[in-house]
């Protein structure tokens, strides 16, 4: 561990990062700095503000206030040699479905410079690893929630990226499935990749993370190893010290008045 | 994969679109996956209606042959006596029409389109590649578009007025195009910049329906430039003739190739043809950063939308609707229709049409005669010009971009569909034609004074009936919103050209009666065609 944090070196770095819509805060100053080989567990609730981090990050989103730094550059001014750097699984799971798997990841690959034979090669042999050989050519829009999943994990791993955003990425996969990914995880980090993982789902954060950001009302309201949040907050699981974080008690009340409100009549 | 013609062809340009700061390879690899997507985009099969899987092939072409048959009958105007001006000005002023409606009605979405904005942002790919790849993909087709129109009155010309006059008609073609697509590329981006929110969302609605005002009534300028009757054409040079298009490639082949006009106006306007598109197309490339990033304003879904029913909506569904199912269609698909941004941006432009060509008919006639001629003739009649629109929503209300909702109308206990249909058939009727209908009849009641109320009682009734003829041809079976926008037609459609043939027949039935039971005819006609109406809406829209 010791000898992989002296090679590691800053891959991404957010300083005083602000954000509104339309007066509306969304981001009040988040200041985060992740070295190589981490996985960052990247959790908070609802409109918390990860998805516009990320959309930030991705030169997805203008306007934002402080600066944002990817491989030791300002993305403000880096251009787009940086995104060559970075693959991405949305949580919308947006994809070109009248395509089938081949033509989609020759075309995402493509994005990134890969020639088309490299591309397809290695999109087949990993859609092999996933056992979708056989669903090849069929179109995406025919494809279920977890299959259409893997084909845009390959698709964000293609061209070797150093940078991994993940949002919700084990959604519609099934529990092999799982298994499976939270390995490969864990061997792309350990090979010096970057992977920052957004999720509501905690035990899976809680396990494949080496780092945990909890975000609260565009604010950062935890930064630590599981180990170092439990010692300061003496909770068991991430959840209840999510739940803690968040100043959040009343679960048990609400879920009384939902289901009376349910069978009112 | 596959190699696509139009990429080959498009290859011959390489230097330029890397003069223009575009990365080729990039752009190209985009544009083949645009290309193949058109060529797949099929309905998507909801439930248990089962159609027979289609091959694989370009909905925007297979509409081409419609433009191919206007084309046919704009070869008359090219034998027509006068001189290239004239002729070349009035063929171009149509296909500029067309292009322009096409453009507005079909391609705002692909130039707003913010569904693939997590794809291709996220790639290192810069904008300005991008915004080329999509003004490209645009151009390809109203490439096509345009020499379906163009072709025949290019090979009469070719005929009659040989190769010289061919090859500059084709070449204004082109820029025709270009100045279609950068034009209102540019006219979106002043939106983009100047508005934000839910209130830009308002005004490129607002701006659609200008524009299609605004190229119908740019149409007519184009024959108000010829004075005279059909021996003796004068053209008299005035200002505001810089600003017509149509005239530009009118001039520049006159000026080239014709002997009668060859004044310094003459060049000057014809030069304009030449530089403006190009000078339009560096602007737009020089834009295309910012155009692409104001784009994604679009994406952002904040701000609270004004989900609030009015009073008045409650109300007309209270007096429209039969039961409490219809009712709640009713109100569903009014606020569908209200906040679809595809939906709308597809719609909205056949509004302002509808709204613009009664009165351009008037203005017309205007001109031949006197107002107080006017208010004593049947100019009212243009009234039924507004029924156009009814064809052309109905045509889209099948589609929704939020169709894989449309599990609810199985999933939820709804005991027949006859209540959704006639639900958003009313919906579409209130809320999108009325306020044309009253706006148009309160300025015509203004013009031909009270006498004219049965008749346009008439054409309000008589709209209700069309409203379910229509839906029967243009619905085909298909649930409202329950299609991806995505397996929609282009704007020239065949049906629609029919069912204008049908308003048509209602108008000519309406002018029969008047004229041969002037006084208590057209009262009589509203107490039948009131009868019709619950009758034809019952027999109609009757789902299983």
């Amino acid at each position: 561990m010791i000898i992989i944090e002296t090679k590691s070196s800053t891959v991404l770095a957010m300083e005083h990062l602000t954000m509104s819509y339309s007066g509306h805060p969304v981001l009040k100053g988040v200041d985060l700095e992740v070295r190589s080989g981490q996985i960052i567990g990247y959790i908070g609730p609802n409109g918390a503000g990860k998805s516009t981090t990320v959309r930030i990050l991705l030169g997805l989103q203008e306007g934002y206030g402080g600066t944002a730094r990817l491989f030791g550059e300002d993305i403000r001014n880096a251009g787009i040699e940086y995104k060559k750097r970075i693959g991405y699984v949305p949580e919308t799971a947006d994809v070109y479905d009248m395509l089938t798997p081949r033509e989609y990841l020759i075309f995402t690959g493509g994005c990134y410079g890969l020639e088309e034979k490299k591309a397809e090669q290695k999109g087949k042999l990993l859609m092999q690893q996933f056992g979708m050989d056989n669903v090849f050519d069929t179109r995406l829009s025919s494809f279920s929630k977890g299959m259409r999943q893997k084909v845009l994990i390959i698709s964000s791993l293609l061209h070797n990226p150093d940078l991994l955003f993940f949002d919700e990425p084990l959604s519609g996969l099934d529990a092999n499935s799982v298994l499976v990914f939270k390995e490969i995880l864990a061997n792309l980090a350990a090979s010096g990749k970057t992977i920052f993982y957004s999720s509501h789902i905690m035990d899976v954060v809680e396990k494949i993370s080496h780092r945990i950001v909890l975000l609260n009302d565009g604010q950062i309201a935890a930064d630590g190893t599981f180990e170092e949040l439990k010692v300061q907050n003496t909770e068991g699981s991430l959840e209840a010290l999510f739940n803690q974080l968040t100043g959040f008690h009343q679960h048990a009340q609400i879920a009384k008045d939902f289901v009376s409100i349910v069978e009112e009549a | 994969m596959r190699e696509i013609f139009f990429l080959k062809v498009i290859d011959w340009l390489r230097p330029i679109f890397e003069r223009l700061g575009v990365d080729y390879p990039a752009m190209r690899h985009v544009l083949a996956v645009k290309l193949i997507m058109d060529t797949r985009r099929l309905p998507v099969v909801l439930g248990s209606r089962t159609r027979t899987k289609r091959k694989e092939s370009n909905l925007f072409l297979k509409s081409l042959w419609v433009y191919a048959l206007i084309g046919l009958f704009l070869i008359p105007m090219n034998l027509l006596p006068g001189n290239y001006l004239f002729r070349t000005s009035l063929v171009f002023g149509i296909i500029l029409f067309m292009v322009m409606t096409s453009m507005i009605a079909d391609f705002s979405s692909v130039l707003l389109d913010t569904r693939d904005l997590s794809i291709l942002w996220t790639k290192p790919i810069r904008s300005r590649t991008l915004h080329a790849a999509k003004t490209v993909h645009i151009c390809i087709y109203l490439i096509l578009l345009t020499g379906a129109l163009g072709l025949p009155s290019a090979l009469i010309g070719l005929i009659k007025f040989g190769p010289v006059f061919f090859l500059l008609f084709l070449l204004n073609l082109l820029f025709i195009d270009l100045t279609a697509v950068s034009c209102t590329t540019f006219i979106y981006l002043i939106v983009l910049k100047c508005f934000d929110g839910e209130r830009l969302k308002d005004m490129i609605n607002s701006v659609q329906i200008f524009l299609s005002i605004a190229i119908a009534v740019g149409y007519q300028l184009v024959l108000r430039a010829f004075d005279g009757t059909a021996t003796q054409l004068t053209f008299s040079p005035a200002w505001w003739q810089l600003f017509v298009p149509p005239l530009w490639s009118g001039a520049m082949i006159e000026w080239l190739i014709g002997s009668s006009e060859r004044t310094g106006y003459m060049a000057l306007l014809g030069l304009l043809g030449l530089v403006i598109p190009i000078i339009l197309l560096i602007v737009n490339q020089a834009f295309s950063t910012s155009f692409e990033q104001a784009i994604i304003k679009l994406s952002m879904q904040r701000g609270k939308g004004n989900m609030q029913f009015s009073r008045l909506s409650q109300w007309t569904s209270r007096l429209l609707c039969r039961n409490r199912e219809e009712r709640l269609f009713f109100r569903f698909a009014s606020s569908i229709i209200k906040q679809d941004r595809t939906f709308k941006l597809k719609v909205y432009p056949s509004i302002g049409i509808a709204f613009i060509f009664p009165f351009i008919f008037l203005m017309n006639s205007l001109s031949d005669s006197s107002w107080n001629q006017l208010s004593k003739g049947s100019g009212y009649f243009y009234a039924y010009f507004c029924l156009i629109m009814i064809p052309t929503v109905l045509l889209m209300l099948k589609y929704s971009s939020a169709y894989k909702g449309a599990w609810t109308y199985r999933a939820a206990p709804i005991q027949s569909h006859t209540a959704l249909f006639s639900g958003a058939l009313k919906a579409v009727f209130t809320q999108l034609f009325l306020p044309v209908y009253l706006i148009l009849s309160i300025a015509l009641l203004f013009l031909f004074k009270w006498t004219i109320l049965p008749d346009l009682l008439a054409v309000l009734l008589t709209a209700s009936i069309y409203t379910v003829i229509c839906s029967h041809y243009c619905l085909d079976g298909d649930l409202p919103f329950s299609v991806s926008f995505d397996a929609a037609p282009a704007s020239g459609n065949f049906i629609v050209i029919f069912l204008f043939l049908i308003a048509g027949l209602f108008a000519a039935a309406h002018a029969l009666i008047r004229w041969t039971f002037p006084g208590f005819g057209v009262p009589v006609y509203c107490a039948i065609l009131f009868i019709a109406g619950p009758i034809v809406w019952k027999k109609g829209v009757a789902r299983t």
